[in-house]
């Protein structure tokens, strides 16, 4: 795993945040976008030569019909060319309005599916592209408030030592004696599935963190105990220096090792986590759409046998998770030599 | 010890108390309860669900339907199951088993497959071995367990080799078995192969190494120094075993408790549910005591604290 | 090394575990069954001849909730009570029409009141024991006793007056409604026939016995299966009934089949891929269009779409009176929501077709209302609704004074004063129904109404529906009853399932008074003619109304290995297991 171990991960990973943060743009539509007469339609093959083997600059696309009311479809010789910078749908982007997508075909209400469609004529590559969105922007926003509350307590129960310290640690026992796909289950249960797909992002971002917060806190606990009996911090405590800057200035940035590495170690663990609550019918509902929904669709065996487009997201899905694990095992081992890690 | 291990049951049955009040405030906090399913069946009227309402205690205050639940804790009957009309203690213990067979063959696995392939990765370290097992474990632990488990299953499918889901013996073990174990095995690998190379890597081996001793016995003695990291992985490993259950059972069709637990949990079978959640909570707590155990006797150092 | 041996004994010791727990049991099947029981002397054999033995293995997502009749009351329990036990009389599903079955002849003494009854002579329990007079008697007395809580206490009396039986000798009884009601033989057919001997001595209601831990010998029906074995979560086995009291056209004592065993998978994946093996033999109402699709190519398989079943989805908004507590846009919401023109328009406005053709690839009917094409009693072709025509609902929302605001790419739906037409959908956490969801929210923003769908879990949203109320409109799917006197809780005003606006004080609107009228009085003409008009105005109030927008029937689908042979698939529970004692083996290839 040396270049070119290095060189997949940052591949993977650079096409994946890319492609989750400016998904409104690259996708072609809005993942919930309907266009029902062309369901399960197979995806589009792009040409730049045809039948005649003549070359065109501009790649195109052979314009397709449906020929029964099952999802059959035939190709026709009519030639759509793809438009680059094309006016789409609008969407929101960086607080401001925008209508430019990447590539579409605008001349003709003709879809253009790059991975497909599914039953209701929804572009799959749309809906790839915004799964990733919300999957890894629920692993990072995860991610943020898990260290968020993790070291705070953390360092709370650390410094202040005592009654304090005995409150959070307990808490922090009932939380990891707890298997975490049951307290998952349980709020997930019982939290009522609310209208907008933000708010159930909201709510599995607060699920991961319930899950994540207890080994982070204790672990900080335990750094922050052995660096606060460490020669600089006494010696800035002797030159009259606040709890609160001690803590910030002297401690805590010592910590940051750990929780680099903590972060690749739970973004995998999150994105896998979302996708196993979907499988169980408490993710993320119509019309919205996650990683989970997506591989939901994928696992089934009409997706397998028949519309084999529909299992894409599964590649996408383990490519990401790998290239995620690959990156953790490479800021542990850094880690352990106390290495920088970039 | 006997002492030390009453201290720590004693320590956790406060967390255990508020769990079961976690768990049982969230039910209620949501419209609906397990009969409300009835309130849309047109042939069960609204005198017979008023009735079975009072019948199962869900028309008490709150206080009296959680202390409903702790009576019959005190019976031993974990409350009753308003589904299938008996003690949810009889139900639970039906379904343990079955949960119970999937972890001990995924211990199974790890300590027969996982760890001898981390130790030879370790002894072989930068070889073609090596590397092999590094990448295959890797792709164990990036597969999604619910991807593992359809894969497992179109493979029994297509190749016939187990029968496809159920849990009438052995063969149909297998593959849950596999996919439950995939993700914890993949990461002892790791972990042993890591913690082995830093062990080799301490000068009492260097010495070993120098006085002549055979290999086999050094790599004995390193192991051994190397075990405590992994016995503290496999208490924390059960938590996630009992969550991979739910899927894998789902899946084959194995009848456990993690798909009793969701069942319950999605069904509103109030006094299951708790139950549920709360012997789990109590199999990883006994899990990470048994670690902390194992390390003891492993290591004299640990003892001394 | 000791700890190395120390491993190896563990080890052994766990394979050993292992391997005790997978001893299984086979039961092997002979082709000729050995019958000494004798035949009962009046029955009329039936018209079938097929090949005795074989086991017939069944899927079910999950296991029942109990075994006992009285208690059943989801489909999976009823199903194993239907096999198991017989009722008083029966109703054929295949025909939708009374048959006598286990009674010999019954006949009005006056009319709609007083029943005489007779059982067939030497009709057995499977336990060998007599069925007589005394057993109905027993059964009756359960159901009515005040200390019970069954699932027929309620609907088994008639303005709050039980029904009387009174044997006349072992096989001859009268039964006693307390006023005329013409859909008294319809409720006898509900009654199962409970073996009294079994109970004895009877301590407790009697929906507290045979439950899931009883033993298989302390049960005994009348059906033509009894339970054998019952494996917590794996399975559960029922073998043929050996005193059964049908026969076929050689007089050969029925049922065919063995054993019919019930696999409990919840995986759907699992169980196609099973049936596809030849592990599993049957599957039916849990089969998906698109795997059924995808088994019409399969050589082992037959596939049968055999029409629309009761199971209706539907789309409601809610018309609960606004009360206090409730904020300033619920209560314009709900006055869209009482609005007919509003309501007819919306109806006008969801593709029906889309839903058929792309959700359910074909595999689904349009529903013209509450009663489905394929029940056979009281269905009416020629309702006046509102289906799918958008020109027609644009029209409706501009008659009822709704204007579209002008400008911007998505034209915005406003109402009378002024603001934008939006409301919650609800609807439970369900794949099919989430995606239908989406179906409507597009069809409406085609119009300019933003609607958001709310999925939850099914019973949180009935929770909502029934009890909170606060909803706006809601998505539902439900196995209606196929007897309008069954249907009365849905459609009368006072119902505690009129969903839309449940338990009225009195009729919130004139129409909902009329089919109060019309549902009151149905139940006392006794000319079926006469009733089946009274039922049919019911019907075209409904669908001229729209309290509701019926949308579309799942189809009955099933999916049988090629060598399952004589089965008649009904339109209504329990579909392929109607006739269950006619199915058999074919010949084994």
């Amino acid at each position: 795993m040396k270049r070119s171990g290095l060189l997949f991960i940052w591949i993977t990973l650079g096409m994946v945040t890319a492609g989750a943060i400016f998904a409104p743009f690259l996708a072609p539509y809005q993942p919930e976008d309907q266009a029902r007469d062309f369901f399960y339609a197979p995806p589009t093959a792009v040409h730049f030569f045809d039948e005649q083997g003549s070359f065109s600059v501009r790649p195109f696309i052979y314009d397709y019909a449906r020929i029964s009311d099952r999802p059959l479809y035939r190709a026709t010789q009519e030639k759509l060319f793809l438009e680059f910078w094309v006016e789409g749908a609008e969407y929101r982007w960086l607080g401001a309005t925008w209508d430019r997508h990447l590539f579409g075909v605008s001349a003709s209400k003709k879809p253009v599916f790059l991975l497909g469609s599914d039953s209701l004529g929804r572009d799959q590559l749309s809906r790839l592209l915004y799964g990733m969105r919300f999957s890894l922007g629920v692993g990072l926003a995860g991610i943020l408030f898990t260290l968020l509350v993790g070291v705070g307590l953390g360092s709370l129960a650390g410094y202040a030592g005592g009654i304090v310290d005995t409150l959070v640690m307990r808490t922090c026992d009932l939380f990891l004696s707890l298997p975490g796909l049951f307290l998952v289950l349980g709020l997930r249960a019982v939290v009522p599935l609310e209208i907008s797909t933000a708010t159930t992002f909201w709510l599995i971002v607060l699920i991961f963190t319930l899950i994540g917060w207890g080994s982070v806190t204790r672990v900080i606990r335990g750094q922050v105990l052995t660096l606060k009996e460490r020669q600089h911090v006494l010696a800035a405590k002797v030159i009259g220096a606040s709890d609160w800057r001690v803590l910030i200035h002297h401690i805590l940035p010592l910590t940051s090792n750990y929780l680099v590495v903590q972060a690749s170690v739970l973004l995998p663990l999150f994105i896998l986590g979302e996708i196993t609550l979907s499988f169980l019918g408490v993710g993320v509902q119509e019309p919205g759409v996650s990683m989970g929904t997506l591989l939901n669709t994928a696992t089934s065996l009409q997706a397998l046998a028949q519309f084999r487009w529909l299992t894409a997201p599964v590649v996408v899905i383990f490519l990401t998770v790998l290239s995620f694990n690959l990156l953790g095992e490479r800021l542990k081992a850094l880690d352990r030599v106390r290495a920088r890690w970039w | 010890m006997v002492r030390f291990i009453g201290r720590r049951l004693l320590v956790s049955l406060p967390v255990l108390f508020l769990l079961s009040l976690l768990v049982f405030l969230l039910f209620k906090l949501i419209p609906g309860d397990y009969l409300s399913e009835m309130e849309l069946n047109p042939s069960v009227s609204k005198q017979q669900i008023d009735d079975l309402r009072q019948e199962l205690g869900l028309d008490r205050s709150l206080p009296e339907q959680y202390l409903l639940w702790m009576g019959n804790l005190a019976t031993g009957k974990l409350g009753y199951s308003f589904s299938q009309r008996r003690p949810a203690a009889d139900l639970i213990w039906e379904r343990l088993r079955g949960t119970a067979q999937l972890a001990l063959g995924a211990f199974l696995l790890i300590g027969l497959v996982a760890i001898p392939l981390g130790v030879i990765a370790a002894l072989r370290v930068g070889s073609w071995i090596d590397k092999t097992i590094l990448w295959g474990s890797l792709i164990g632990l990036s597969l999604p367990t619910v991807l593992a488990a359809v894969a497992f299953l179109y493979l029994a499918y297509w190749t016939r080799w187990v029968p496809i889901g159920g849990s009438d013996s052995f063969l149909h073990m297998v593959f849950p078995t596999l996919t439950l174990a995939l993700p914890a095995a993949s990461f002892f690998v790791r972990t042993t192969r890591l913690e082995l190379i830093d062990a080799l890597n301490q000068p009492y081996i260097t010495a070993a190494a120098a006085k002549g001793l055979p290999q086999y016995r050094i790599a004995w003695h390193a192991f051994r120094n190397a075990a405590n990291p992994l016995i503290s992985l496999g208490g924390l490993t059960v938590g996630g075993l009992l969550s991979g259950a739910v899927i894998v059972e789902k899946v084959f069709s194995w009848p456990g408790l993690g798909s009793l637990t969701v069942d319950s949990i999605l069904n509103r079978d109030l006094f299951v549910a708790i139950d549920c959640v709360l012997i789990s909570a109590l199999m990883v707590i006994l899990a990470n005591l048994a670690a902390d155990l194992l390390m003891a006797i492993n290591d004299p150092r640990v003892r001394q604290q | 090394m000791p700890v190395s041996r120390r491993f190896l004994f563990l080890f052994l010791f766990l394979s050993l575990l292992f391997l005790m727990a997978s001893c299984g049991s086979d039961i092997d099947s002979s082709s000729v069954r050995n019958d000494t029981n004798p035949v009962p002397s009046d029955v009329r054999p039936e018209s079938v001849s097929g090949r005795f033995g074989g086991v017939l293995r069944y899927p079910l997502p999950g296991e029942p909730e109990t075994f006992n009749p009285l208690a059943a009351r989801e489909s999976r329990s009823r199903l194993i009570s239907h096999l198991t036990n017989a009722t008083l009389l029966e109703f054929d599903p295949v025909t939708q029409t009374i048959q006598a079955g286990v009674v010999k002849s019954y006949n009005w003494l006056d009319q709609d009141q007083t029943l005489h009854i007779a059982l067939r002579e030497g009709v057995k329990f499977s336990d060998g024991v007599d069925l007589t007079t005394e057993d109905v008697l027993f059964t009756f007395e359960q159901i009515f006793n005040p200390a019970s809580n069954n699932v027929l206490k309620d609907t088994l009396q008639i303005d709050g007056s039980r029904i009387e039986v009174t044997p006349l000798g072992p096989l001859e009884a009268e039964i006693r409604f307390p006023k005329a009601y013409s859909p008294g033989l319809y409720l006898l057919t509900t009654v199962p026939l409970l073996p009294r001997h079994c109970f004895e001595p009877l301590d407790g209601p009697i929906e507290e016995y045979w439950t899931l831990d009883t033993p298989a010998d302390r049960f005994a029906g009348l059906g033509p299966f009894q339970l054998a074995s019952h494996e917590p979560g794996r399975r559960t086995t029922l073998r043929f009934n050996p005193h059964y009291w049908r026969t076929d056209s050689e007089g050969s004592r029925l049922p065919y089949l063995d054993e019919i065993v019930f696999e409990y998978i919840e995986d759907r994946n699992t169980q196609i891929l099973r049936l596809e093996s030849g592990d599993l033999d049957l599957i039916e109402q849990v089969i998906r269009p698109e795997d059924l699709r995808l088994l019409e190519a399969s050589p082992t398989i037959d596939t049968v779409d055999a029409g629309p079943s009761a199971n209706l989805i539907f789309f409601w908004f809610n018309q609960n009176p606004v009360d206090s507590a409730d904020s300033g846009s619920t209560a314009h919401q709900r006055e869209w929501f009482s609005n007919l023109k509003f309501r007819r328009a919306i109806s006008c406005l969801i593709s029906r077709e889309t839903i058929i053709r792309n959700i359910f690839l074909g595999l689904a009917s349009e529903a013209s209302g509450i009663i489905p094409a394929s029940n056979l009693n009281w269905f009416t072709r020629e309702l006046e609704t509102f289906r799918y025509d958008p020109e027609r609902g644009r029209a409706l929302l501009r008659e009822a004074g709704f204007t579209w605001e002008e400008g911007g790419q998505n034209r915005v739906l406003l109402d009378g004063i002024g603001r934008p037409v939006e409301f919650e959908l609800l609807t439970r956490a369900d794949e099919v129904l989430g995606n239908i969801a989406a179906v409507i929210q597009q069809d409406l923003a085609e119009v300019g109404i933003r609607v958001s769908i709310r999925q939850e879990e099914l019973r949180a949203a009935i929770g909502r529906i029934m009890g909170t109320r606060d909803y706006d409109s809601a998505l539902m799917n439900l196995e209606f009853p196929t007897e309008p006197a069954d249907m009365r809780s849905v459609l009368m005003s006072s119902g505690s399932m009129h969903i839309w606006n449940p338990s009225q004080e009195r009729p919130a609107s004139q129409w909902e008074g009329r089919v109060d009228d019309l549902m009151r009085r149905q139940v006392e003409v006794s000319d079926h003619k006469e009733r089946f008009e009274l039922f049919r105005e019911v019907q075209s109030i409904l669908a001229d109304q729209v309290p509701f927008t019926p949308l579309v029937n799942r189809n009955v689908l099933v999916a049988k290995r090629k060598q399952i042979a004589g089965l008649e698939v009904a339109l209504v529970f329990p579909y392929s297991l109607s006739r269950a004692w006619q199915i058999y083996h074919a010949d084994d290839q």
